[in-house]
């Protein structure tokens, strides 16, 4: 069997620094691991959780291949459950490389991709939204995702799904109990406001499943189209924020017909730039497409930034297509020639509260306060998007929105009866298993005898 | 002197057992400390309740005892929760203590297969594995094929009565010793409980105008699908509170209280506390409800049901007395604690068969559980076991989806108990398809094929379910029209076209009367009536129930063998592995239930199993 196998595995990531940490999972980690060690015994005796400083060795040729520092974990207390040893190697590719091929020549299996969580998981030490947390953890790119991935870990969040699944439990139990003991004053005072109740609980889910809609938008990184009439340096700052010329950049109106995207870093949040076609009364067929697509990118985008020239008025399209279009999720570059341009749009800027920089798009030494600025703007909309820490994955996706289908049931089945509002409070319990863990029926008999006095 | 089964007990299970087995045609002997006290109810005398009236009913579709007893013993009948659906009723008579007794003797001596002794039995002798005698305290041994113990509280039970203990099976009467100890030497392992009851006081001495009366149902139901007459009210129940007074008298006592000095170690029903507990943990309140239920018909003795104590009698009659209407009653038996050894029911296979010694069968309040009706339908599958290893016929295990007793055993053998067991509708993950109406109807095709029931009684019964077919197919052809309908309906009921008798009939505000007059149709027979109804308002949830219901099923069919050996599986947890080797269960289904294993052990046993499959094809082919 898979489990019995003891696995190793680079748990850093690849690449060259100044520490390596390999991993080793399984019955065999320790043996293993003591016959690479010049004094086995040393490490053999060494108690749990002890870092000492180890010689490592090819045990068939007897030569040294690495200072290491080890730590051992013994199951069922360590991340996996099982055996476990941490093994700190210098973090060359060569040296990671020998090391790990001595452990396996000495019986370790290279672990599949997963397989330390899994182990863990598979021996009761985290539910699956806790691995989903940390599988989050490491794989998020943008300060939100690592942000909810942080508060899934730390139970913060779990504790409020868990506080729903709780109050589902307190529900079914005076269901339950109205049923089971129908003579008892102290149940009786209780069943009530059922419906309330199940509505409460059905929409908090639903806000956090339309919050999961905007997450889902920011782990995919916001799209932030960059607009304005033709020739008022989209471009440039296009260019400036991805930091190399992706567009052409060209004085004559209508270079940019399609919308131009890159994914850049700004502020520590993931988002991707769309350099888009310049805004115009034109016959030309192409571009009048091109035209369209922004606006359809306007109007869809968490966030707009708005290039307009300091030295010219606003153009009756600028006023209908963008101020209006885009109002509240818009910041302004007034690109200007020199600092005395511009100061009736900035004005204008201060007055609606919109954010705005003036800025020469030409001149290379302001990059630094655009990119300021751009990153500002990125980071206090993320901010100021709701998103979801507990349902964080297409899976939560699913089983909330069965939930709240059946809650939908539930409050009909008030109606209906008792033992109908109780079959379907189990079977969103079952669902909530799914999340958090199983509720079995002891577990609602519990609360039924701590919650009320029975005794006939 | 040999039998081919002898049953140990004659209390609620002990009866059941011998009963079926004797009705089988097999000699059968019951064993029973004092023949005067079969039957006896030791503590309210009350059959059935929620969920529980379920049991006894099913009992009845099995060939029981129990419910026949009732309705001719029952003085007060009532239907509880008549206003929620028909999935979650249940029957409950008040019955005559003397006559419930008269009567079980009698049902046990019109069997001429079966025969009584009075005696105590102190062991159990094993031959090869197997139980083949029992040890009388003369030193006789009576021989038998199977053997079945159903000795309630008495095994080494003490009763407490304030701090004073003393050796008792209940009250007045001498416990049973050496038989666990019998047991143990045979590898039986027990453990020990904890139970309590009330004491009885006087009726003449009770203020009726300080309490609320309890009638019973103007037109009682009847427990057995079989009973020749309808069953009878007699009587009247009283309803009362206890007072402030009743909480300081606890309170500035508890010095004196067994419970709370510690005397008492062992676990008791959380469901059913005594009154220190109670108050203890839910103060007050304001008041806790207590019932006053006659003991018979002959007698004036009331028994104080909500009122389980230990306490000293002089402040069990305090407490009394701190009740309204019962300030100058006398308190005619005090109310005790019983401890007293049990024997965890994850010892036993499924078909309450030991593990530890075959043809050795184990049922009621030995198990962990409590309640008349528990033990009996424990006595029942024990006594129809017990028949089966002799006459060669396969064991039953009834499952958890066709009934009560069946969650009831399964639970039991599964998990065992850590507190008396005792039966909750809520315990049934199909509770919508376990109503206690229809429990012939899923029962009595296995009873009639096991011939646990006659020919007769099975062809009146399916008479009843073709006239209930007859009807639920006419509601189903029936059109009703508005002009038929509207009239008269309520708002929420109006109907725009014509529509399905049978359909409308699902809607919650409608009832079987309604459609019937509309279609101007008449069911005289009130069970026939409210059973077509049920069966139609529940059909959609049935319905929806199916799936899980099937994969319910699929997982219970899993067979594992009995001989599977965990020690040796690789990826199993040591932890898993002992549960499993402890319980050996018969399904993946069933082990997926053992507290403890999870999922991921599933999965592992599931890999070995199908391994297994293809190896035992494989070498079937190359024979």
């Amino acid at each position: 069997m898979e489990s019995t196998r003891t696995i190793a595995a680079l748990s850093s990531a690849a690449g060259v620094g100044a520490i390596a940490v390999i991993r080793l999972s399984g019955p065999q980690a320790f043996s293993i691991v003591e016959k690479c060690i010049d004094s086995g015994r040393a490490f053999r005796d060494s108690p749990a959780r002890h870092v000492k400083l180890y010689r490592f060795i090819c045990p068939s040729s007897g030569k040294p291949v690495d200072q290491i520092t080890a730590v051992k974990f013994f199951g069922p207390n360590s991340f996996t459950g099982e055996d476990m040893v941490e093994l700190f190697c210098h973090g060359g590719e060569i040296v990671v490389e020998k090391v790990l091929s001595v452990l396996i020549g000495e019986g370790a299996y290279p672990a599949r991709r997963g397989e330390f969580a899994r182990r863990g998981f598979c021996n009761n030490k985290f539910d699956l939204m806790h691995a989903e947390a940390f599988l989050g953890m490491i794989e998020s790119r943008s300060g939100k995702e690592y942000e909810s991935s942080l508060e899934a870990l730390m139970g913060t969040s779990a504790g409020r799904l868990v506080g729903w699944r709780e109050r589902v439990k307190a529900l079914l139990r005076d269901v339950d109990a109205s049923i089971e003991f129908p003579e008892e004053d102290d149940v009786r005072k209780s069943s009530s406001r059922y419906i309330e109740r199940i509505v409460e609980i059905r929409k908090e889910i639903e806000m956090e499943v339309e919050a999961r809609g905007k997450s889902h938008i920011i782990e995919k990184g916001i799209i932030i189209p960059i607009v304005g009439v033709a020739n008022a340096g989209k471009s440039s700052l296009f260019n400036m924020l991805v930091g190399y010329e992706r567009s052409i950049v060209h004085w004559q109106e209508g270079t940019t017909r399609d919308g131009v995207g890159e994914e850049v870093h700004i502020g520590g949040e993931r988002v991707t730039i769309l350099d888009t076609a310049g805004l115009r009364d034109t016959d030309d067929p192409v571009e009048k497409l091109g035209i369209r697509k922004t606006i359809e990118y306007v109007s869809k985008a968490a966030q707009v930034i708005w290039v307009t020239p300091a030295n010219s008025p606003m153009t009756h399209i600028e006023e209908s297509l963008i101020l209006e279009k885009a109002m509240g999720k818009i910041a302004v570059v007034i690109s200007k020639k020199d600092l005395a341009e511009g100061a009736e749009k900035a004005e204008m800027c201060g007055e609606k509260k919109i954010p705005f920089i003036r800025s020469c798009l030409i001149d290379k030494g302001a990059r630094d306060a655009l990119v300021d600025f751009v990153a500002e703007v990125v980071k206090s909309r993320i901010g100021s998007l709701e998103t979801s820490s507990l349902i964080r994955t297409k899976r939560h996706e699913i089983i909330a929105k069965r939930i709240i289908e059946e809650l939908k049931g539930g409050e009909k089945a008030v109606a209906e009866g008792e033992e109908i509002l109780a079959a379907s409070l189990r079977r969103v319990l079952a669902d909530f298993g799914e999340l958090v863990g199983d509720t079995t029926n002891e577990d609602i008999l519990d609360s039924i005898f701590s919650r009320f006095c029975i005794g006939k | 002197m040999k039998f081919d089964v002898i049953v140990v007990g004659g209390g609620h299970a002990g009866i059941e057992a011998s009963y079926i087995a004797g009705k089988r045609g097999l000699r059968t002997l019951l064993i029973t400390s004092h023949l005067d006290l079969i039957g006896q109810m030791s503590c309210n005398p009350a059959i059935g309740g929620i969920a529980k009236g379920n049991i006894v009913r099913e009992i009845d579709a099995l060939g029981g005892a129990m419910a026949k007893i009732t309705d001719v013993a029952g003085i007060h009948f009532k239907m509880l929760n008549q206003t929620k659906g028909m999935a979650v009723w249940g029957n409950r008579a008040q019955a005559d203590k003397k006559t419930y007794r008269t009567l079980a003797r009698k049902v046990l001596e019109s069997q001429p297969m079966i025969f009584l002794l009075q005696g105590l039995v102190v062991g159990i002798v094993s031959e090869g594995g197997r139980a083949s005698a029992v040890m009388m305290d003369s030193g006789e041994e009576i021989q038998a094929t199977s053997v079945v113990l159903a000795m309630g509280t008495f095994l080494n039970g003490v009763a407490h009565i304030g701090l004073t203990s003393f050796p008792c099976g209940r009250l007045g009467e001498p416990p049973s010793k050496y038989l666990t100890e019998s047991l143990t030497e045979l590898g039986v392992q027990s453990g020990r409980l904890k139970t309590g009851t009330s004491p009885r006081i006087d009726g003449r001495t009770v203020d009726h105008q300080k309490m609320s009366v309890q009638h019973g149902d103007a037109k009682p139901w009847p427990f057995s699908f079989s009973s020749e007459r309808p069953p009878e009210n007699r009587s009247v129940c009283w309803i009362t509170k206890s007072s402030s007074e009743t909480h300081k008298i606890i309170l500035s006592n508890l010095d004196r209280s067994p419970l709370y000095t510690g005397k008492i170690k062992s676990r008791g029903p959380r469901y059913c506390p005594s009154i220190e507990d109670k108050v203890v943990r839910f103060g007050e309140r304001d008041g806790h409800t207590l019932f006053l239920e006659p003991e018979g018909l002959d007698t004036n003795e009331m028994y104080l049901n909500g009122l389980s104590t230990s306490l000293p009698f002089d402040v069990q009659v305090l407490l009394v007395h701190s009740v309204p209407g019962l300030e100058r009653a006398e308190v005619t038996r005090p109310g005790y604690g019983i401890e007293y050894d049990f024997f965890p029911p994850t010892q036993l296979w499924p078909t309450l068969e030991s593990k530890v010694l075959k043809n050795l069968f184990f049922a009621g309040q030995i198990n962990g559980t409590s309640g008349y009706e528990e033990a009996a339908a424990q006595g029942l599958i024990a006594g129809i076991n017990a028949a089966e290893k002799i006459l060669g016929g396969e064991l039953l295990v009834l499952g958890r989806e066709t009934s009560y007793i069946g969650v009831l055993i399964d639970d039991l053998v599964t998990k065992g108990t850590q507190e008396p067991y005792r039966m909750f509708t809520s315990r049934a993950e199909h509770r919508l398809v376990l109503r206690q109406d229809d429990a012939d109807e899923r029962l009595m095709p296995i009873a009639y094929q096991k011939g646990l029931i006659s020919k007769e009684v099975f062809d009146a019964r399916k008479r009843v379910w073709n006239l209930k077919t007859e009807y639920k197919r006419r509601l189903f052809d029936e059109k009703i029209s508005p002009e038929n309908w509207n009239n008269g309906a309520s708002a929420s009921s109006v109907i725009r076209t014509k529509t399905q008798a049978s359909q409308l009939l699902k809607r919650p505000e409608v009832g079987i009367d309604d459609i019937l007059s509309a279609i101007g149709e008449e069911i005289e027979d009130r069970e026939v009536r409210l059973g077509v109804e049920a069966d139609i308002k529940y059909s959609g949830f049935v319905e929806k129930e199916k799936e899980r219901l099937e994969q319910f099923r699929r997982m219970e069919n899993e067979a594992i063998p009995e001989t599977f050996e965990y020690q040796s599986l690789q990826g199993l947890l040591a932890e898993s592995k002992a549960k499993l080797s402890q319980i050996r269960p018969r399904s993946l289904g069933q082990a997926l239930r053992i507290p403890g294993v999870t999922p991921a052990d599933i999965s592992v046993v599931m890999m070995y199993l199908s391994k297994q499959k293809h190896v035992s094809r494989e070498t079937t082919v190359n024979q």
